[in-house]
């Protein structure tokens, strides 16, 4: 038996594990010869890969589909680049993201959430995604940046359908090219009207903020602080999402792990950790190698691209004892979900605390709920895997 | 040996200060501060945990 791994492919979105589990006990370096990339599937190569910027670069973007290098350099995100650059710019906004700083949103999170649920508490449920896990960060990230109101919907919209593909093929779809153009064009008009009209959002922070350079110091150009709006805007959206909509599924096919949590909501940290490992949005980092790297007796050669598989590291039955089961209580010391080292997610703090509000929340309204499976869609994304709708009611 | 915290990766994400309460605490401005710059051998496992659980590898060991 020979298996491929398509990150493309629906129906490895659809159930990704049995062919990570393959990988890790036959292939642990693997070779896609069509699409030309390798990919690492074992927790304690994962980890150390991620860790290992120098060795691992990101310079020509996460995702495996190719990017349009003009369109890298015209807004530059951190997310696509290396130390000192990556530094530089991260140092600009890290600040606002801090665990402390996180937790001064705690109130306005939950009652964001709070206004959200009513309606679904008088219909006795509704759509999770579309009307719970789709806003409530949206709310959350577009209130940070500053963007208004009414642009908000339209705004999430186009981030949703640039990050879409079609079945089997890198190939970036038109409609997807279409929305990541619309998007760009959005935060530069934004950007004009912010200029003439400052708000109190992280946007207008950018205006006056000092990048260093090698001589000194120097402000941010348009393309950067678009490349800032557009790189967290997009991650502040779809990721946690995906994580809310996943622990939802999680919780109603496990109601034993979620009665655990509704006793003792001390647990729900903990909780939020392992629907991290065991559904995580971020399924893999694509990197590229910068010199020639030993695998299992294979080298890979400097310049091809790896994919460093988050997915099935998270489901590594060498780090965790039967790691298809989900248990609240399960202890994880090393998460790799948010990554590790100079690109851990920014915004870990802010999804985590989201996420545990949300839940509370919900939790309060909806001790008992099913989901209708047969009604739930899955997102067509290239490393984001989460649903699209997840229809429940109250039981 | 001795540790040291860069204030450039550290982005206070308080792994190493719940590790190691009695060797890291968080500052101000939200960077985490070595409380003991050259801690006795015996804490040399709990600060090993803290340097591979730091989410942004922030955190050093240096011998001598």
């Amino acid at each position: 038996m020979c298996v491929e791994l398509n990150p493309f492919s629906y129906e490895f979105q659809e159930n990704p594990y049995p062919i990570y589990r393959w990988l890790r006990d036959h292939e642990p370096l693997h070779r896609n010869e069509q699409l030309e990339f390798w990919a690492l599937s074992r927790f304690r190569d994962v980890l150390p890969s991620l860790v290992d910027w120098e060795t691992y670069s990101s310079s020509e973007g996460v995702v495996l589909e190719r990017l349009d290098p003009k369109m890298l350099e015209a807004t530059p995100m951190m997310i696509s680049l290396d130390p000192p650059r990556h530094d530089r710019l991260r140092k600009l906004v890290s600040r606002a993201f801090t665990p402390r700083r996180v937790e001064s949103l705690e109130p306005f999170v939950r009652a964001t959430a709070v206004r959200l649920l009513e309606p679904l508490v008088a219909e006795g449920g509704g759509d999770f995604v579309k009307d719970f896990s789709t806003p409530l960060p949206m709310e959350v990230i577009f209130t940070l940046l500053g963007v208004p109101d009414a642009d908000r919907r339209q705004l999430r919209e186009w981030t949703d359908l640039a990050l879409e593909r079609d079945p089997d093929t890198p190939a970036i779809p038109p409609r997807a090219l279409e929305a990541s153009l619309l998007q760009m064009r959005y935060w530069y008009e934004l950007l004009g009207e912010l200029r003439r009209h400052p708000n109190d959002g992280l946007m207008c922070s950018l205006f006056e903020a000092e990048l260093e350079t090698d001589g000194g110091t120097t402000r941010l150009t348009d393309g950067e602080i678009i490349g800032f709006c557009s790189l967290l805007g997009a991650a502040g959206n779809e990721t946690t999402t995906k994580l809310l909509a996943n622990a939802a599924v999680l919780f109603a096919r496990h109601p034993g792990e979620y009665r655990k949590v509704l006793a003792d909501p001390a647990r729900l940290p903990g909780a939020i950790e392992e629907i991290l490992r065991h559904s995580s949005p971020a399924q893999y980092a694509a990197r590229t190698v910068m010199r020639d790297v030993e695998w299992y007796g294979r080298t890979v050669p400097q310049g091809a691209r790896i994919l460093l598989l988050i997915g099935s590291a998270n489901h590594d039955e060498r780090e965790y004892r039967d790691p298809e089961r989900f248990d609240v209580d399960r202890q994880i010391p090393e998460p790799v979900g948010f990554g590790q080292g100079v690109h851990f997610c920014l915004g870990a703090s802010l999804a985590r605390l989201e996420t545990r509000v949300a839940l509370e929340e919900f939790a309060r309204r909806f001790p008992r709920y099913t989901v209708d499976e047969a009604g739930c869609r899955r997102v067509h994304m290239s490393n984001v895997h989460g649903f699209a709708s997840v229809p429940f009611a109250r039981a | 040996m001795r540790v040291i915290v860069d204030p450039v990766l550290c982005e206070g994400n308080g792994v190493c200060t719940q590790v190691a309460p009695e060797i890291f605490a968080l500052g101000d401005d939200d960077r985490a501060r070595v409380l003991v710059e050259r801690p006795d051998e015996a804490r040399r496992a709990a600060l090993e945990t803290a340097v591979r659980r730091c989410p942004r590898r922030a955190i050093r060991l240096v011998e001598g």
